[in-house]
C-alpha cells in the first residue's frame, strides 16, 4: 500500500478512526496490526519475514538484558547483526556481488559460473533494518533499555508511516512515545494535515511530473542532447527531493495525527551553501544514522587527520551503497565524500551552517550566498548524474554529452511545464524556509489559509499522474 | 512538538473515550467541513458525466439506443470508438458492415436498401494496417459479415506511418467501471467550466437524448446503425455552399509540410501490402466478400498529391496498385479519390479528407455498377433514386428513408 493511492486514504481514515478510542495496549496493537496490513498489502510473504526479523531482534534485546559477560553480549549483537544484515545482503546485495565477482574474475582469465537470482526486494527493507539495528546497538551499549512488551517493540518497527522509506528515527527516540497513551492534540492536528498535504503536492504533482520529463531523456541518451540532458539532470534533481521528501512530508503528518513525532528528514537542502550543510539537511536520519553507528565507532574525528578523511570516505561510500547495488551508487558516494572533504579543507566553517536559516535570513540573498548556492546546487547534481544513470558508463557518457552538445534540441512543452513546477517549488521553499512545514500558514486569516489548501488541492487533482509512480526510495 | 502532544497527553482521562473530546470533535468538523466544497464540486462532475452518458458502459449505451432510435452517442473525452465499434459489431450482428477510418463513418444504413436492418458502419475504427489486420483476427467467425465495405486509406501503405493505436487495448475500453476514467472526466469538466455548466443545466432541462458531452454539445454523433451525423451546419444558401477545410491543421497544410499522415514516401510499401493482400485472402477464404473503396480528398490535396515529388510518385502507385490487388482476390475496388470522377465537387467535402453523406451515396450508386454489388444490395437502387431526385438532398445531406 502506497501513500498516494485511494486504497491507503480509506486505509489511514479508518486506523484514525479506529485509534483515537482506544488505550495505550489498544493503540500498539492497532499499530502492529495496521502495519501489517500496510506493509502486507504490497506482499504478505515478506510480511513474514519482517515478523521473522523484528521477533529475533526482540528476542536479542532481552538476551541482551540478562547477560552480563560481555563476550556473550558481544554474540548476541552479532547475532542480530549477521540477521538483519545478512537478510539485507542477500535481498539486495547478492547479484551484485555475484556478478561483480565474475567480472573482476574475468579480468584475471578466469570464467567462474556464478549463481544470479531473480531476487524481488522486500519494500523498505534497508530502512527498517537499521530502524532495527539502532534497538539491539543501543541495548548492547547500554544507552537504552530492553523493551519487554512485544507490542511495544513490535509497533516501533512496523509503525506504518515510516515502515518503508523512514525517516529512520532511533530507537530511544521513538520507543518512549509508546509508553504512554498517546491524547489527540488539536493544537498540532491542522498542521499535521497541512504537511501531509504538502507532501502530497510535491510528490505526485511535482515530483511525478519532472519524473517523466527525466525518463524522456536518460532511458534514451543516445536520441538526447547534452541540453535535454543537462535539463533533465536538474529535474532529476528536483524529482528525487520532491519524491522523497514528499514521501517523508506525508509520513511525518501521518504519524502526527496518530501522536507520534517523527524527526525531520529534510531541512530545504537546495538551499545550501556547501556540501557539509546539504549533508546536515538532506536525508538528516540517514545521516545521524551513520554518524552514530559508522562513523564514531571509526573514531570520528578524534582520530588523525588522514584517518579523519577515511572515516569520511567510508561513511560516505557505504552511504551510497545502502542506497543500491551499483557501482553507480558507490561513484555518487564517493563524490560526495570527496566534495565534503574538500569544502571542509577550504571553508571549515561550511559545516556550522546547517544550524541556519538556509539560504541567509534576509529575503534576497547576497552575492555571495546565491553563488555559493548555485555551486553547491551545481556539484550535486553532478553527483545526481551518477546516481540516476543506469550505469557509469552511462554516466559518462552523458557527461560527455553535456559537455559538447548542448545546443540542438529545444526543449518541448513538456520542459517549461517542469520548469514552472520547480519555480513554484523553490518560490513556496524560500519564502517558508524558516518553517519545518513549507504549509505552515498559521499568520494567515482563515479563508487565505483554505483559499490555499483547496489550489493546493486542486492541483494535486488536476495535475497528478493518472497511474500510479513509485516512490524512487521504496527501491532502497 | 513532543513536549506539546505529551503534556496533553499526562492531563487527560486515560479512560475517556476521546472521541468525545471536544478537541477532536472539533478537528473532526472543521474537516469535514472543509472537505464539502471539493466533494459537492467532485458529486456534481460526477453528476454531468453520468447524467450526459460519458461514462456509461458501452452495454447501457446500446440499450439506450436501442430504447431510443433517435439518440446519438459521442463521448468529449474518450471517445473509445475502437470498442464502441467493434461492439456495436459483436451486438448487432450485421451482415454488411462499413469498416475504415473516420473517412467511411458516413454510409447510412437507410442507403443499403432491403439489408438496411443488417448493416452497421464500423467506420473509425481501423486506421492503419495493422489495425485491419487486427481486427480480421479478432472477430470471431459467428460475427463475420457477408459483406464487408473496406476504405483503404492512402497512409495505410506509407511505411514512415507507424501505427497509432493498439486494436486489442482499444475494444476492451468502456466494458466495465474505470476509475481513472472517472477522475479524466471530472478533470476534463474543470478545465472546461462552460461545459460543465451547459450540461448541468440540460440534466435539468432533461430534454437532450443524445449520449456524451460531445453529441449533447454539438449536435452531431453516432446513429444506432454506427453511421456518424455531422454536427455541421447546413448553409442556408446556393452562395454559402463555399468549400472550408474544417481540420487543424487544414489537410492541405499537413500535405505540403509532409507532415502527420503525409510524410515523404518513394513507394507503396512492400511488407503493407503483403499484410493486405493476406487480409483479403483470409476474407475470401471465409467467404466475406470485400468491396473496396478509397475515400476522397478535396481537389487541392490531389493536386497537391500529384505535383509534389516527395508524395506524387507513392501517391499514383497507390492507385495503380489498389485495383489490380482486389482484383486478384475477386473484388471490385472504387477508388473515389478524387471527387470529380462522381461528378461531384469540394463542396461535398467537409475538410480535406473527410467527405459527407451525400458523396457515399454517390460512391454507393457508382459501386453499384458492378453487377455483383447490385445483387448484394436489393432495394438500394430505388433508396437512391429518390435520393438524387428529391430536392432535400444536397452537397452534404442525402434525403434517406429514416
Amino acid at each position: 500500500m502506497v501513500f498516494t493511492s485511494l486504497n491507503f486514504i480509506v486505509f489511514y481514515i479508518i486506523v484514525f478512526a479506529l485509534y483515537w478510542p482506544l488505550s495505550k495496549e489498544g493503540q500498539n496493537r492497532l499499530i502492529v496490526l495496521s502495519g501489517l496490513v500496510f506493509y502486507g498489502a504490497w506482499d504478505w510473504r515478506f510480511a513474514v519475514l519482517l515478523l521473522i526479523t523484528t521477533g529475533i531482534d526482540y528476542g536479542v534485546g532481552l538476551a541482551l538484558e540478562k547477560e552480563a559477560d560481555e563476550l556473550k553480549r558481544k554474540a548476541w549483537v552479532l547475532l542480530s547483526l549477521v540477521t538483519n544484515l545478512g537478510v539485507l545482503a542477500f535481498f539486495k546485495y547478492f547479484n551484485f556481488f555475484s556478478e561483480s565477482f565474475v567480472r573482476f574474475s574475468a579480468l584475471f582469465g578466469m570464467h567462474p559460473s556464478m549463481v544470479t537470482l531473480k531476487i524481488l526486494l522486500p519494500m523498505g527493507i534497508s530502512f527498517y533494518t537499521f530502524q532495527a539495528l539502532s534497538y539491539t546497538i543501543d541495548v548492547y551499549r547500554r544507552e537504552l533499555e530492553t523493551v519487554h512488551d512485544p507490542v511495544r517493540y513490535f509497533g516501533f518497527i512496523l509503525f506504518f508511516p515510516h515502515l518503508v522509506a523512514g525517516p529512520i528515527v532511533r530507537a530511544k527516540n521513538l520507543l518512549g512515545q509508546f509508553n504512554e497513551r498517546r491524547v489527540f492534540n488539536p493544537a498540532t492536528a491542522p498542521d499535521a494535515l497541512r504537511q501531509m498535504l504538502w507532501g502530497f503536492f510535491i510528490k505526485v504533482v511535482i515530483a511525478d511530473n519532472l519524473g517523466t520529463v527525466v525518463s524522456l531523456s536518460y532511458d534514451h541518451i543516445d536520441a538526447t542532447s547534452g541540453w535535454q540532458l543537462l535539463y533533465a539532470t536538474v529535474c532529476f534533481a528536483i524529482q528525487i527531493y520532491c519524491d522523497f521528501a514528499g514521501y517523508t512530508h506525508i509520513a511525518i503528518g501521518c504519524a502526527r495525527l496518530l501522536g507520534i513525532d517523527l524527526m525531520r528528514n529534510f531541512a530545504y537542502p537546495y538551499f545550501s551553501r556547501s556540501i557539509p550543510e546539504f549533508w546536515g539537511r538532506w536525508h538528516i536520519s540517514l545521516t545521524r544514522w551513520f554518524r552514530e553507528y559508522l562513523y564514531l565507532p571509526l573514531g570520528g574525528n578524534q582520530v588523525p587527520y588522514r584517518r579523519w578523511m577515511l572515516n569520511v570516505l567510508i561513511v560516505f561510500i557505504v552511504s551510497g551503497f545502502w542506497h543500491g547495488a551499483n557501482w553507480t551508487f558507490l561513484v555518487w558516494g564517493f563524490l560526495h565524500g570527496v566534495l565534503y572533504l574538500v569544502y571542509v579543507r577550504v571553508w571549515p566553517d561550511s559545516r556550522r551552517l546547517i544550524t541556519a536559516t538556509p539560504g541567509g535570513t534576509s529575503w534576497v540573498p547576497s552575492l555571495s550566498s546565491c553563488l555559493q548556492i548555485a555551486l553547491t546546487f551545481f556539484l550535486t547534481c553532478f553527483a545526481w548524474i551518477f546516481f540516476r544513470a543506469a550505469s557509469v558508463t552511462d554516466a559518462l557518457v552523458i557527461l560527455r554529452k553535456i559537455g559538447s552538445d548542448v545546443t540542438t534540441t529545444s526543449p518541448r512543452f513538456t520542459y517549461k511545464e517542469a520548469a514552472l513546477w520547480i519555480v513554484v517549488l523553490f518560490a513556496i521553499e524560500w519564502i517558508q524556509r524558516d518553517h519545518a512545514n513549507p504549509l505552515h500558514l498559521e499568520r494567515f486569516p482563515r479563508p487565505v489559509r483554505w483559499s490555499l489548501y483547496y489550489a493546493f488541492a486542486a492541483a494535486i487533482f488536476m495535475f497528478a499522474p493518472i497511474h500510479y509512480t513509485p516512490f524512487i526510495y521504496f527501491q532502497f | 512538538m513532543a513536549s506539546e502532544t505529551f503534556t496533553a497527553a499526562g492531563a487527560a482521562d486515560s479512560t475517556a473515550s476521546q472521541w468525545r473530546q471536544p478537541g477532536l470533535r472539533r478537528f473532526v468538523w472543521h474537516v469535514l467541513a472543509f472537505s464539502l466544497l471539493p466533494v459537492l464540486v467532485l458529486l456534481l462532475c460526477e453528476g454531468v458525466l453520468q447524467g450526459s452518458g460519458e461514462v456509461w458502459t458501452l452495454d447501457r449505451v446500446f440499450a439506450y439506443q436501442r430504447a431510443h432510435p433517435d439518440a446519438l452517442y459521442l463521448r468529449g473525452i474518450d471517445q473509445e470508438l475502437y470498442a464502441y465499434k467493434y461492439r456495436g459489431i459483436l451486438e448487432k450482428n450485421p451482415s454488411i458492415v462499413v469498416a475504415g477510418s473516420s473517412r467511411t463513418m458516413k454510409f447510412r444504413a437507410a442507403m443499403f436498401g432491403d439489408r438496411a436492418n443488417s448493416f452497421f458502419n464500423a467506420g473509425g475504427m481501423l486506421n492503419s494496417l495493422r489495425d485491419l489486420d487486427d481486427f480480421c483476427r479478432v472477430l470471431p467467425p459467428s460475427r463475420m459479415p457477408s459483406v464487408l465495405l473496406l476504405g483503404v486509406d492512402l497512409w495505410w501503405l506509407n511505411d514512415n506511418v507507424p501505427p497509432v493505436f493498439s486494436f486489442d487495448a482499444e475494444i476492451s475500453k468502456g466494458a466495465g467501471f474505470s476509475f481513472d476514467e472517472h477522475v479524466i472526466g471530472i478533470r476534463w469538466l474543470l478545465k472546461n467550466p462552460r461545459s460543465l455548466a451547459g450540461e448541468a443545466i440540460s440534466l435539468v432541462e432533461g430534454t437532450n437524448l443524445a449520449i456524451g458531452i460531445n453529441a449533447r454539445e454539438k449536435g452531431g454523433g453516432f446513429r444506432p446503425d454506427g453511421s456518424f451525423k455531422s454536427p455541421l451546419q447546413t448553409p442556408r444558401s446556393e452562395k454559402e455552399w463555399v468549400f472550408v477545410d474544417r481540420e487543424t491543421p487544414p489537410i492541405i497544410e499537413r500535405v505540403r509540410n509532409a507532415q502527420a499522415n503525409f510524410p515523404p514516401a518513394n513507394s507503396v510499401s512492400r511488407e503493407r501490402l503483403a499484410v493486405l493482400d493476406a487480409v483479403l485472402a483470409r476474407y475470401e477464404k471465409n467467404h466475406v466478400f470485400v468491396i473496396g473503396y478509397l475515400p476522397p480528398f478535396s481537389s487541392e490535396v490531389v493536386a497537391q498529391l500529384s505535383a509534389d515529388p516527395r508524395h506524387s510518385r507513392f501517391w499514383s502507385e497507390f492507385r495503380r496498385t489498389m485495383p489490380g490487388l482486389f482484383r486478384q482476390h475477386g473484388f471490385p475496388l472504387l477508388d473515389a479519390s478524387e471527387a470529380a470522377s462522381l461528378g461531384m465537387d469540394d463542396r461535398a467535402m467537409s475538410d480535406g479528407f473527410h467527405a459527407e453523406e451525400t458523396f457515399q451515396v454517390h460512391a454507393l450508386r457508382a459501386l453499384m455498377r458492378d453487377e455483383r454489388v447490385r445483387a448484394l444490395l436489393p432495394g438500394a437502387d430505388a433508396v437512391l433514386d429518390r435520393a438524387f431526385r428529391s430536392i432535400r438532398t444536397d452537397y452534404w445531406s442525402a434525403d434517406l428513408p429514416h
